[in-house]
């Protein structure tokens, strides 16, 4: 069998994750829950389904999977008060030959096992537009949760002679994390707090492995290379004095930049297409209009 | 260009102020911004006064007494801060009337003007009369328009024009000679700078001294020339020289000692240029501009006449003056801005409603064109192209046009600073890129160092001034009316029971899709043969209607042949003319849909598509989002680019085997200024799920919303699609369209130039760029389905405004009003 990955997204003339233009593979699965992740059909390392309610054109135009229920003589959609069909989110693995059949794309199945072939293609090409900086960047989830991701990145540097740059919680066997960066130009890693009770109680995980990770690669690999990432999320570490602890943490790592990102409620819409509810509570912030990257 | 592209940039120059550093240009633009414009009938007045008194003469000469008489009479206005001087009309905002195009329908369409919905003009009720009484009178069973629709064979006329008086467009194919007297035109604007009119003149007089009294030819075909070109220089010395005149009138009741002064050196500058060689940067700026002008006078030119490469051919004065500080940049800066107000001040007037929906939204495109190569060879960069890049940036106006030629040897600086300029200005500059042209240029016959030193012209188009000689517009051909055709045997919906196009067969007769596809080439080459039928009509009857003396008088090769620009074939000029394929992303997608849904998948019938097509998809909005949903062009797909490629094949081959016997090269293009509105008002629900009469796809883009893979995507569709080893190609317009935080910041900046280098790897011709607006985003809110494709930056990642809770759209919407102003 060829080495496949599991992706959600695939993004081309993608900005903002990495120098120039990028090509971005968005991998399924992550081993943290963060409250606030705003792409939560990323989390499972599995397929499943999204319902895309907007996209509906309600069951009086249109009823495909209404249709296909009485066929298959299942019960996994409601017709709600929009006259939209609802998917009862219970059935949501079961339903991807009702995705096939929606027209409009409401029922959207996340998830796609592609060939790393296939993605070296569809990265090569944007050739034209990558110039000396742009390049694939692996994001997720957690790109290296699928070993073969390390694969990609290789092949992609030594096959391809790309550019590439990861997007990683940290939360990764050191060895993997290591391994990848032999095929890396820029890493982004996460460091969301250095309170290792409130990592714990906020993503599932608490920050110490992620910690020892961001060392051992600071001392194998350019820090100039690597860009720490705080996301600032209210109530959880955007006190001053927690700021200042990362600021503390980091400050052994003199070459490594670090940039804060605000937080932002824009991935709240999803976790009800998924059927979740959504982990943190709303937080209205006077800076959630600001999006600038703040170095 | 694109849908509403141009009418939005009009909306940013009523309602939007920016910073401008210079006061005067603010001062100028106040009295053209948001004014109406008016209808001025001294230029229809004077050439009807003159033509009646010259019947039977040579038209060249006519049209230089006409000239003259024109020069000799119209009004002369300088309005007041102005520093250049130079107009064809009294209002502070005009149009101008060329009855030799349309003077028969004149009384007709100008009634319904100032109702117009696109672009609409005042006129005073007095105007409106002397315009039917006086010049409607005497053209009527004179005009070109008129003289066309009789000689058009009947089948090729069917598919012109409707059976009515005015010979109003079919919008299948449709041609465009009867509302512009030439395509889009540059002239060697640098003879006049460096020899004047008075040098110009000497040349022509030796010549005119020196022909043989025995030759018939010399007598009847050259005399008359040379006579009409040595007019012409007189009648614009003369138009200047009164300028001089009234400026120095002015000057002496003028209060205000600085204006004094200005007006005293106005007079000055005007008694010098154009009859004599500039000599510094501000009277080679107001040279050029009378040349300009008076060539506006001249004739009505497709889009207007170009400005050429106005940071090459003014280089010298600027390097100079600056250098013996004679002037700042700031003053030279100021000096093109007062230019710029002038060019908007004159709007390019299309009378019929054909016209009038060819350009929405006054649209006119004088091309200025900076950067590039030099006709050595090497990089053409100086700081003048930066200056103008810069002068582009601060002034709040559309116009003029500005076109950057891009190469593999451009500085860096020249590309950053060009991605500043369309990030602060409206999308400005468009993009065009040597790595095609120049290679094109010379397969079609062009010596290297003319085609190093082409200049942008009008929308798309590259013209080498002294090479050109191809006059003649050429057809828009509505390739979504083929579609239709294939669908209904021949017939369109919106024309009943007409049969215009061939019998193809019923589409249950298609087995297999193979057959449908040969099918639909089948109508796709009968409109091209009747666009060259046509074609062939329109070459030999222009010459008989129009003549440039102006315009030919600044032609190497009309110098030495002592032949008309218009004639229609030069010796030794290199013919480029054009058709157009309006439609190629709806017939793409038809395609692939009927493909990939009906043939294969067999998830549609043709039972089914075409009663939901006749329908428009009333009540089954599921089949049209399935449609919606099929592959489409515009995604770096090799399905359906592959048909993309086969249409474009199949057209140019045509071309590469007939345009020959026209003497001509016809090439295949893809620019639709804004016709792909009214091409579609024509053309019922097609198989791609675009409902009856909307907007075709513009250009070589993607139809609306259907590219969702991203800008360089598109961009690859465009190099899968093209027929690189066939030269009877041009212009691909292209845009793009990108949220301002796309481009935000000196990062934004940086990634726009990867872009940019990007299309000029993939050796496109053609882009430009829209930085999208609110009203846009709110569209997009209520009809999702048109802008799958929309990017809008989020924080620290971009995302598809479709995909986005209302919330979140509500909000970027918000955010992206301050990030506007």
């Amino acid at each position: 069998m060829k080495d496949t990955l599991t992706l959600f997204n695939i993004q081309r003339y993608s900005l903002h994750d990495g120098e120039g233009i990028r090509t971005v593979f968005f991998l399924k699965g992550c081993p943290l829950r963060c409250r606030w992740c705003c792409n939560p059909e990323s989390q499972n390392e599995f397929h499943e389904t999204m319902f895309r309610k907007q996209l509906c054109i309600g069951v009086n135009a249109c009823g495909k999977c209404m249709e296909l229920c009485k066929k298959q003589g299942e019960n996994l959609f409601e017709v709600d008060s929009e006259g939209k069909c609802n998917l009862n989110m219970k059935y949501r693995s079961k339903c991807f030959t009702y995705s096939a059949v929606c027209p409009t794309g409401a029922i959207h199945h996340v998830g796609k096992d592609w060939e790393i072939d296939k993605l070296l293609d569809i990265a090569e090409k944007d050739c034209a537009f990558y110039g000396e900086d742009g390049g694939i960047t692996l994001s997720g989830g957690e790109p290296l949760m699928q070993s073969n991701a390390v694969t990609l990145l290789k092949r992609a540097k030594e096959e391809r002679y790309m550019q590439t740059a990861i997007e990683t919680c940290g939360e990764v066997p050191t060895e993997r994390l290591l391994e990848a960066a032999r095929y890396l130009d820029q890493i982004f890693l996460d460091i969301k707090s250095v309170d290792d009770q409130k990592h714990q109680e906020y993503t599932g995980k608490s920050g110490i492995h992620i910690r020892e990770n961001l060392n051992r690669l600071a001392q194998v690999y350019p820090q100039e290379k690597i860009t720490v990432r705080t996301p600032v999320i209210p109530g959880f570490n955007d006190k001053a004095e927690e700021l200042a602890a990362i600021e503390n943490f980091l400050s052994k790592y003199p070459y490594i930049r670090w940039q804060k990102l605000p937080y932002h409620t824009y991935g709240v819409g999803k976790y009800e297409m998924l059927g979740r509810k959504y982990p943190l509570r709303i937080l209205e912030t006077q800076n959630a209009q600001s999006l600038k990257i703040v170095d | 260009m694109g849908n509403n592209i141009y009418s939005e940039q009009e909306k940013r120059i009523l309602f939007h102020e920016k910073n401008n550093t210079n006061p005067r240009a603010v001062k100028l633009i106040e009295r053209v911004r948001g004014v109406r414009p008016q209808i001025d009938i001294e230029r229809g007045l004077y050439f009807t006064e003159s033509f009646k008194q010259t019947e039977g003469q040579p038209l060249v000469l006519r049209w230089a007494k006409a000239l003259y008489h024109y020069a000799e009479n119209s009004s002369i206005c300088i309005e007041p801060d102005q520093l250049i001087v130079g107009r064809a009309g009294r209002a502070a905002r005009y149009g101008i009337l060329y009855p030799e195009l349309d003077g028969d329908t004149l009384g007709y369409n100008i009634a319904k003007l100032p109702e117009r919905e696109s672009s609409p003009f005042d006129i005073s009720k007095e105007d409106a009369h002397t315009v039917a009484e006086l010049i409607e009178s005497y053209w009527k069973g004179k005009t070109y328009h008129e003289e066309l629709s009789k000689q058009i064979p009947e089948d090729t006329k069917k598919l012109t024009y409707l059976d009515d008086s005015q010979a109003t467009s079919r919008f299948i194919v449709n041609e465009t000679s009867s509302f512009r007297s030439s395509i889009q035109w540059v002239h060697d604007y640098e003879i006049v700078l460096k020899k004047g009119f008075q040098g110009i003149r000497k040349e022509l007089q030796d010549k005119l001294d020196g022909l043989d009294e025995d030759s018939p030819l010399d007598q009847m075909e050259k005399k008359p020339f040379l006579e009409a070109t040595i007019l012409t220089a007189d009648a614009i010395v003369l138009w200047a020289n009164r300028y001089a005149d009234e400026a120095k009138r002015l000057a002496t009741s003028e209060k205000d000692v600085i204006r004094k002064r200005e007006l005293e050196q106005i007079s000055k500058i005007a008694r010098k240029v154009p009859e004599y060689p500039a000599e510094n940067f501000r009277e080679a700026v107001q040279s050029q501009w009378f040349v300009q002008m008076f060539s506006r006078i001249e004739q009505k030119t497709g889009t207007i006449i170009s400005n050429g490469r106005m940071d090459q051919y003014l280089y010298p004065y600027y390097k100079k003056d600056i250098k013996e500080g004679i002037i700042t940049e700031n003053e030279a800066q100021e000096l093109l801005e007062c230019v710029w107000v002038e060019m908007a001040a004159f709007v390019d007037l299309y009378l019929s409603e054909t016209g009038g929906a060819f350009n929405e939204g006054y649209a006119h495109w004088e091309a200025v064109t900076v950067g590039g190569q030099t006709s050595e060879g090497l990089d053409a960069t100086n700081e003048l192209t930066y200056l103008i890049l810069k002068s582009k940036r601060d002034f709040p106006m559309n116009y003029p046009d500005l076109a950057a030629r891009i190469h593999v040897g451009s500085p860096k600086r020249y590309f950053v600073e060009i991605a500043k300029t369309i990030k602060d200005g409206s999308g400005f500059p468009k993009i065009i890129n040597d790595e095609e042209v120049i290679p094109l240029l010379l397969s079609k016959g062009a010596d290297l160092e003319e085609a190093y030193d082409y200049a942008v012209s009008g929308c798309a188009e590259c013209r080498m001034p002294n090479r050109d000689t191809y006059t003649s517009p050429g057809a828009y051909i509505n390739f979504a009316a083929a579609l239709e055709m294939t669908l209904y045997n021949g017939k369109m919906l919106h024309y009943g029971e007409e049969q215009l196009g061939l019998e193809t067969g019923s589409v249950e007769s298609f087995k297999t899709f193979d057959e449908f596809l040969q099918a639909y080439l089948t109508q796709q080459k009968n409109l091209i043969r009747h666009a060259f039928r046509q074609q062939y009509v329109i070459n030999k009857l222009r010459e008989h209607h129009f003549a440039s003396p102006l315009g030919s008088a600044l032609h190497k090769l009309c110098r030495d042949q002592l032949q008309d620009i218009h004639t229609e074939h030069i010796k030794g000029g290199i013919d480029l003319g054009y058709f157009e394929f309006i439609g190629y992303g709806t017939v793409i997608d038809s395609l692939s849909a009927i493909r990939t849904l009906v043939y294969e998948e067999k998830k549609v019938t043709f039972a089914e598509l075409i009663p939901a097509l006749k329908n428009n998809f009333e009540g089954n909005e599921a089949l049209r989002q399935l449609l919606l949903h099929a592959p489409s062009y515009g995604n770096d797909e090799d399905r359906p680019d592959d048909l993309g490629l086969l249409l474009d094949r199949e057209a140019g081959n045509y071309a590469k085997k007939y345009a020959k016997e026209l003497g001509v090269h016809i090439d295949l293009r893809y620019v639709p200024f804004t016709s792909h509105v009214p091409f579609g008002k024509v053309v019922s629900a097609t198989p791609n799920g675009r409902k009856a009469y909307t907007p075709l796809s513009d250009g070589s883009s993607a139809s609306q919303g259907a590219d969702t893979n991203g800008p360089t995507a598109i961009l690859a569709s465009n190099y899968h699609t093209k027929t690189w080893n066939n030269n009877y190609r041009a212009a691909r317009l292209l845009n793009i369209k990108l949220s301002p935080s796309c481009v935000e910041g000196e990062e934004g900046t940086k990634k726009l130039v990867r872009f940019i280098e990007g299309f000029r790897n993939l050796k496109l011709w053609h882009v430009q760029f829209n930085v999208i607006n609110t009203q846009t985003l709110k569209d997009a809110q209520k009809h999702p389905e048109n802008y799958k494709n929309l990017l809008v930056r989020i924080a620290g990642y971009s995302a598809y405004f479709t995909e986005l809770s209302k919330n979140l759209q509500d909000d970027i919407i918000a955010r992206t009003e301050q990030q506007v102003i």
